[in-house]
């Protein structure tokens, strides 16, 4: 009889348990188990460029005439060379599928994240 | 010990392989951004799909483009007389049968308009009064026969701009692969077509018409096709003045309307781009029927910060957007 009571020794239970809580938290919880948090995708040309939204910067990016800057979470193009300057303007944005674009300097920049929701488009 | 942990990562393993990914662009195969019909389009789908809709594109782009010496709309404008390929004249055909049935507030013969403003130039200008007289006459005397195709004289010109996109998206739709989930974003016009890999509703975010970087609400739809006007759209500023490039075909200024944005979903693309551009320009003096047509959906939003859609559209406001959605009263 005392055979059965060690076929899994206490110590086992608590690595397996721990491991099947840690899993359901995975389903039931995604966002604390996905990799990454909100980023900006840059697109320009040929150019496919990923900035991360979890750090305030200013930058240029290579091949793009444009200045991006990245703080509080949200980015926005501070200077294009463009004339009309619709995308300045668009200022900052940071949910996810939102975009800025500029058509003149064929550059959009659109909000991803590593996972969770986010509309299929934004219109308007 | 160790095969507690055999047992522990098995377990792990198995539970983390029911995780769903809920980031639908991942379910595409192909996702690609390109330029094209003076806007940016962002089409997602299978290899194939995507490829056969970037070739769509291009071509029609190259009919299309009045600005573009051998294109099919500037060889009428011009008065060339050379043969027209068949997408043009279905086009046309199209465009001036939608002109009939919801009127001419909207119209590809108005091209002598966005001429007088410059607008498709980098230099869009407020024109003098005269420039806009003589543009309307030239429009009211412009005579274009659907048989031959051409202008019997120097008056009128073509613009295609406010079909151009839904007609594109149609040509898309044709030739897609059956219930493959595609969607072909051209900013202003899109196509939403098949079913999603997850079984759910596409989703559309409709952006706050005043502030680029703000959503009101999103739109749940089943495939179809999905046309904005006003809000967001392109403008140019002059004296600090901010004029849209939807015109009052009457007046030839730009529209004096109460909407900031009209959003149109239907079962056909050009349908879709012609309608949210009149229903925009009509303002909500004229919205009332437009909310009852049962062949569409609409989405509008007026300058007083409120939204008004058809019973069958599927709209989510957004908790403190600034609007309001309200009910549609007939007086």
């Amino acid at each position: 009889m005392n055979r059965k009571f060690h076929f899994i020794s206490r110590c086992e239970a608590i690595i397996i348990g721990g491991a099947a809580i840690l899993a359901l938290l995975g389903i039931i919880f995604p966002k604390l188990f996905q990799k990454g948090e909100a980023y900006a995708v840059i697109e320009c040309g040929g150019v496919h460029c990923e900035i991360p939204l979890d750090k305030d910067c200013t930058r240029t990016i290579e091949g793009v005439n444009g200045i991006f800057e990245v703080k509080d979470g949200k980015i926005r193009i501070t200077q294009a060379e463009c004339p009309d300057k619709i995308c300045e303007k668009t200022g900052f944005i940071g949910t996810v599928g939102q975009s800025i674009i500029c058509v003149p300097e064929k550059i959009t920049v659109t909000v991803k994240s590593g996972g969770g929701e986010s509309a299929d488009i934004t219109v308007g | 010990m160790g095969r507690a942990f055999f047992i522990a990562s098995s377990a792990f393993l198995l539970l983390l392989t029911g995780c769903r990914n809920a980031d639908t662009s991942s379910a595409f195969e192909s996702e690609r951004t390109m330029f094209v019909m003076d806007t940016a389009v962002t089409i997602k789908g299978s290899k194939n799909d995507t490829e056969k809709a970037a070739d769509v594109l291009k071509r029609l782009d190259g009919l299309f483009d009045r600005y573009n010496d051998t294109s099919d709309i500037s060889a009428i404008n011009s008065r060339k007389g050379t043969p027209l390929s068949d997408e043009t004249a279905d086009l046309i055909r199209q465009s001036a049968e939608l002109s009939e049935k919801y009127g001419n507030e909207v119209s590809i013969f108005a091209g002598d308009i966005t001429d007088c403003w410059n607008i498709g130039s980098e230099n869009p200008k407020v024109p003098s009064h005269t420039e806009i007289d003589s543009a309307l006459e030239s429009i009211a005397n412009a005579d274009f026969s659907l048989d031959t195709m051409s202008f019997s004289d120097e008056n009128g010109s073509i613009d295609v701009g406010s079909v151009a996109k839904g007609y594109a998206l149609d040509r898309i739709k044709s030739e897609l692969d059956g219930d493959s989930c595609c969607i072909v974003s051209m900013t202003s016009s899109v196509l939403m077509s098949g079913s999603k890999p997850d079984g759910e509703k596409f989703t559309a975010a409709v952006r706050d018409p005043e502030n680029g970087s703000k959503i009101i609400g999103t739109i749940r739809t089943d495939e179809c096709f999905l046309s904005t006007s006003g809000g967001y759209e392109r403008y140019f500023e002059a004296d600090g003045k901010r004029y849209s490039h939807i015109f009052d075909l009457e007046t030839g200024k730009p529209s004096d309307t109460d909407l900031t944005s009209v959003t149109v979903i239907c079962q056909i693309g050009i349908e879709s781009d012609f309608l949210s551009t009149l229903i925009y320009a009509g303002g909500t003096e004229n919205l009332g029927e437009h909310l009852k047509n049962d062949d569409i959906a609409v989405l509008a939003v007026t300058d007083k910060h409120e939204i008004y859609h058809s019973d069958g559209m599927d709209f989510v406001p957004e908790k403190d957007s600034g609007y309001a959605v309200k009910e549609w009263i007939d007086e």
